[in-house]
């Protein structure tokens, strides 16, 4: 199974009802100040050695909820159980022992790394913090991660800016991996990348899982590359978890409206031209003000009065209870291979 | 569509004739080739996909068309022509009048590509204002029925909102109303839709077909994303590092690509329901414009160079049909 | 809105407050006294004379006891007597703070009204000799010592071509208005070389910055020309950072162009504030500055309004800028 972990308890990540909301206006004298209700009650797990996707487009609450996971929100409500330790209540030392096992890359290869270090002091950073190893043994774990994800270590005196954006994701991706990490939740990690170069870094993280058993949160968009690494997927909608379920299922038998819509969305190379009149109508509703009842209901094709007036449960499905929509009339018809036109 | 400069079949002629078109950026070590002389056409009505990453030079590309390419860069060579006008020809004062009027263009983020302090509104009635006479009256009211024919709800509430009111796929219409203001023939969407949520991508995709349907404009439409290009495009025309590798009709380059390169980017792409382990990847990196190999641009990176495509340039060859690509061994399975 | 400037106000009385205290605590920890003075000024006071004389005044007391005796004072509006001058505090200020509106008014309109337009130009014709020529000019203005540009344009202008008087506010039975203008033609432009030159370098700046973004690129394709482009399109967008600066150095006019004044012997703010807390006159000194400090609030307080109305963007309800 997984090289260097300890026998799991449970699921090695387990969040349970997490709700993270910012205040917004506010101060002294204003007369109202509203909610971004950014993350709404979201639960799932993910077991050690697992890809865990979490989809859904801008304003669902994905980024957000990942930032919480790891410890750089404060949750407003729900825990995050982490090797079976709540993440939601820890603080300091405690804090900083958790997060050696979990580590984050970020979307941004340009904005991620401090351009005034020497690329392998960037990588090397997280061992300085948490005190471990000698300087020797500290310079060899560099040579070894950097050679690992595709670098050269005798570049490690360069700095960020003599890099290109992949490289440079490579460099994030080293410092991710440095610890040792049994979580590695990446947010959006390919959006700023090239065409050519997203391959080139999937195939890597995939290369990594493989050899290291590295579990991974994937926040993403980009449901094509979803299909191609992940086990699990979670579908997000203005902070609710709408459906999950293994990869597979998911894109075979989509069961919620909008993964159904996400889904046809995509375009497909060579797919011919755009039926029209099969786009989604209307608009992400702002996190500030949500709709009643099921957040999608106003852009639904199949939305009843139930749905104005109540959130919809995630409800396992009878044939297959990995398989959890939050729907009132979910779809039933076992619709074709999942995006073929 | 047609490659080389030679006329389609369409009555009237096409709408943008483009012939050895180069544009330089000046650098320490000489003139950097943005675009090292390409040569297309897109007929009436016709929607041309540009497909590149980053550096191939075809954002530079539409920018010559309009004359808007960013000092101290400048069009080095070639001629660009929009029906019969001989664009690359005119003075700043003739194109000032044909922008917006004959040839528009939707950039790809509507956030800082309208002006904040201004309402929404006001941007789009002043691009029907500049072009023709009548009150500020008659302005509004064209801006107003820009704003319905893009179909944003609520069109009188549109025009007195800022632009940081509307969504990001509301602002983007509110651009397409703006470049369609005064019916040009040809609309040049430069990643229009990249920065948008994909149901909102799939909604201006739709919207754009319509708008070609109801106003009849040839469309160029650029993107990285395959496919969306895909999705919308008529005809498509690969650039690599500034030059044109390969172009024909949508049909053909999907279905039997003969280039290397555009082979590669199909490949690496993962699909849904694809099911590959592993992508195939494309070795190196976005390709310098500085350091190019003397021959082939993509001569270090593709599998089946050999010396003569390190040292000689390939042309663009026609591969039947309409279809062309610049490789020496074009339609060769990859080793 | 309404709310914002209410809570606004509410805090620069705060701060108004507390600087009272910090200016008046400041003064009394300076060595030496009014009493001090005396002596040096009466060598046949004598010590026991001193000590009656501050039990008169109440310097004996602790400073702040002395504090609360002023402020209790001040808030029935009696601001008390310049030592100086020997006449109530509010009686004096309001001559010398007329002398330094028509100086600073005069030379802030003035400087203002220059540097947009130049800044502007030097923006558009960047890297090119018109920019280059305005660049070295404002670089000249902001690093010329004021003191000796005053001597300069006294020596050219009151002295060598003698058309212009070389000091004071008015001249000895004049008064009039063509009078007082004739005195301030030299102390405004001596103020006003340094203030162009770093106003225009300002808007210069934010002017190539605005330029430089998307929605120019827009215009542009929309077939505006380069004016319009300019003034409808990148005018108002640059002016928002250039309000920052205006209304920083706004606050600043008040307490006055000390140098200038001295130089030319022009009664302003400035020379009050100086020579009345160098003859350790409190009442004096204490009002002055607290004007001063008043006015820089209020001019932030504007800058901040203006902002708001520039910028669509900025919302003070608490609710603006959420998208629909």
């Amino acid at each position: 199974m997984s090289a260097g972990s300890h026998a799991p308890a449970g699921p090695l990540l387990e969040v349970e009802g997490l709700v993270k909301h910012f205040r917004m206006g506010g101060g002294l004298f204003a007369r109202h100040s509203g909610r971004i209700q950014a993350v709404n009650g979201v639960s799932f797990t993910l077991a050690a050695g697992e890809t865990l996707a979490l989809v859904g487009e801008s304003g669902c609450g994905k980024t957000t909820a990942a930032r919480t996971i790891a410890r750089l929100y404060r949750p407003d409500a729900g825990s995050v159980r982490f090797q079976g330790r709540d993440l939601a209540g820890l603080r300091g030392r405690a804090l900083k022992s958790a997060r050696r096992a979990l580590q984050m890359v970020f979307q941004d290869p340009f904005g991620s790394l401090n351009p005034r270090l020497p690329v392998g002091a960037i990588i090397n950073e997280p061992l300085k913090i948490h005190g471990i190893g000698t300087r020797a043994e500290r310079g060899e774990r560099l040579a070894r991660v950097m050679t690992q994800v595709g670098l050269n270590p005798r570049d490690a005196e360069r700095y960020p800016h003599q890099f290109s954006g992949g490289q440079r994701q490579r460099i994030a991706i080293a410092r991710a991996l440095v610890l040792e990490p049994e979580l590695i939740i990446a947010d959006e990690p390919l959006s700023a990348l090239d065409v050519s170069i997203q391959s080139q870094i999937l195939n890597l993280l995939k290369d990594i899982q493989e050899d290291r058993g590295l579990a991974f949160l994937f926040i993403t968009h980009d449901l094509a590359v979803v299909d191609h690494f992940a086990d699990r997927v979670a579908v997000m909608y203005l902070g609710h978890i709408v459906e999950t379920a293994r990869r597979e299922a998911l894109f075979e038998t989509p069961r919620h409206p909008y993964t159904r819509a996400l889904i046809d969305a995509v375009p497909v190379p060579g797919g011919g031209k755009r039926r029209l009149g099969t786009a989604t109508a209307g608009d992400v509703p702002s996190p500030a003000a949500p709709p009643p009842g099921c957040p999608f209901h106003p852009r639904c094709p199949r939305a009843s009065e139930t749905c104005r007036r109540t959130m919809p449960a995630l409800e396992p499905r009878a044939e297959d209870p990995g398989h959890r929509v939050a729907c009132h009339h979910p779809l039933e018809a076992p619709t074709g291979a999942g995006g073929a036109p | 569509m047609s490659a080389a400069g030679s006329l389609s079949d369409h009555g009237g002629g096409p709408v943008l004739t483009v012939d050895g078109l180069e544009v330089t950026f000046p650098t320490a070590d000489g003139p950097l080739r943005a675009v090292a002389g390409i040569s297309y056409s897109i007929a009436p009505a016709r929607t041309l996909g540009v497909v590149g990453e980053s550096g191939c030079g075809k954002s530079v590309t539409a920018l010559a068309i309009l004359g808007l390419v960013p000092p101290p860069g400048r069009i080095a060579g070639g001629t660009v022509w929009l029906g019969d006008l001989e664009v690359t020809a005119m003075d700043e004062a003739a194109l000032t009048a044909i922008r917006g009027e004959r040839v528009s263009m939707v950039f790809q983020e509507p956030m800082t590509a309208l002006n904040p302090v201004l309402t929404v509104g006001e941007q789009i009635a002043e691009a029907w204002a500049l072009h023709r006479e009548g009150s500020p009256a008659e302005a509004r009211q064209a801006a107003l029925e820009m704003i319905a024919r893009v179909r944003i709800p609520d069109p009188v509430r549109c025009f007195d909102d800022y632009p940081h009111h509307l969504s990001g796929g509301m602002r983007q219409r509110a651009m397409i109303a703006m470049a369609l203001a005064c019916g040009p023939e040809l609309l040049i969407a430069d990643e229009p839709t990249t920065a948008l949520d994909v149901t909102i991508q799939a909604q201006i995709i739709e919207l754009m077909m319509e708008m070609q349907a109801e106003f009849g404009m040839a469309i160029q439409f650029i993107s990285h994303n395959l496919g969306v290009v895909s999705e919308i495009a008529d005809d498509v025309m690969v650039m690599y590092a500034g030059h044109i590798v390969e172009i024909g009709s949508s049909a053909q380059i999907f279905a039997d690509p003969r280039h290397p390169y555009t082979r590669a980017l199909m490949e690496t792409l993962p699909r849904i329901g694809a099911r590959v382990h592993r992508l195939p990847a494309i070795p190196g990196t976005v390709p310098d414009l500085g350091a190019l190999p003397a021959g082939c641009p993509f001569s270090d990176r593709c599998p089946l160079a050999d010396a003569t495509c390190r040292a000689q340039r390939p042309a663009l060859e026609d591969q039947g049909g309409g279809h062309f690509a610049a490789c020496f061994k074009a339609g060769e399975p990859a080793p | 809105m309404t709310r914002y400037i209410a809570g606004r106000l509410v805090e620069s009385v705060v701060v108004l407050i507390v600087m009272s205290f910090v200016i008046y605590a400041l003064i009394g920890l300076m060595p030496g006294d009014p009493i001090d003075l005396m002596i040096q000024s009466d060598p046949r006071l004598t010590p026991a004379d001193a000590a009656r004389l501050r039990a008169v005044y109440g310097l004996d007391k602790p400073l702040a006891e002395r504090y609360l005796a002023w402020a209790a004072a001040a808030l029935a509006g009696d601001f008390g007597n310049s030592r100086l001058y020997a006449r109530p505090v509010l009686d004096v200020m309001p001559g010398f703070l007329l002398n330094t509106v028509n100086l600073m008014g005069l030379s802030f309109v003035i400087s203002v009204a220059i540097a947009i337009p130049l800044g502007i130009y030097a923006a558009l014709r960047q890297q090119r000799a018109a920019d280059y020529v305005v660049n070295l000019a404002c670089f000249a203005g902001i690093s010329v010592p004021i003191f000796w540009l005053a001597l300069m344009l006294i020596i050219l202008f009151a002295v060598l071509i003698p058309i212009l008087p070389a000091s004071g506010v008015s001249s000895v039975g004049g008064g009039g208005f063509l009078d007082l203008a004739r005195h301030l033609v030299l102390p405004v432009a001596t103020l006003t070389i340094f203030s162009i030159g770093s106003y225009t370098r300002f808007m210069r700046a934010a002017t190539i910055e605005v330029m430089r973004q998307d929605y120019i690129r827009t215009a542009f394709a929309k077939g505006a020309s380069r004016g319009r482009v300019v003034m409808r399109h990148a005018f108002r967008n640059a002016l928002v950072s250039v309000v920052t600066i205006v209304a920083l150095s706004f606050g600043t006019l008040f307490s006055g162009a000390l140098i200038t004044e001295t130089m030319f012997a022009y009664p302003g703010m400035g020379k009050l504030i100086f020579d009345s807390v160098m003859g350790n006159d409190f009442n004096m000194a204490l009002v002055a500055l607290l004007f001063a400090t008043l006015v820089t609030l209020l001019a932030n307080l504007g800058a901040d309004i203006a902002y708001a109305w520039l910028d669509p963007r900025i919302s003070y309800g608490g609710g603006g800028g959420r998208p629909r």
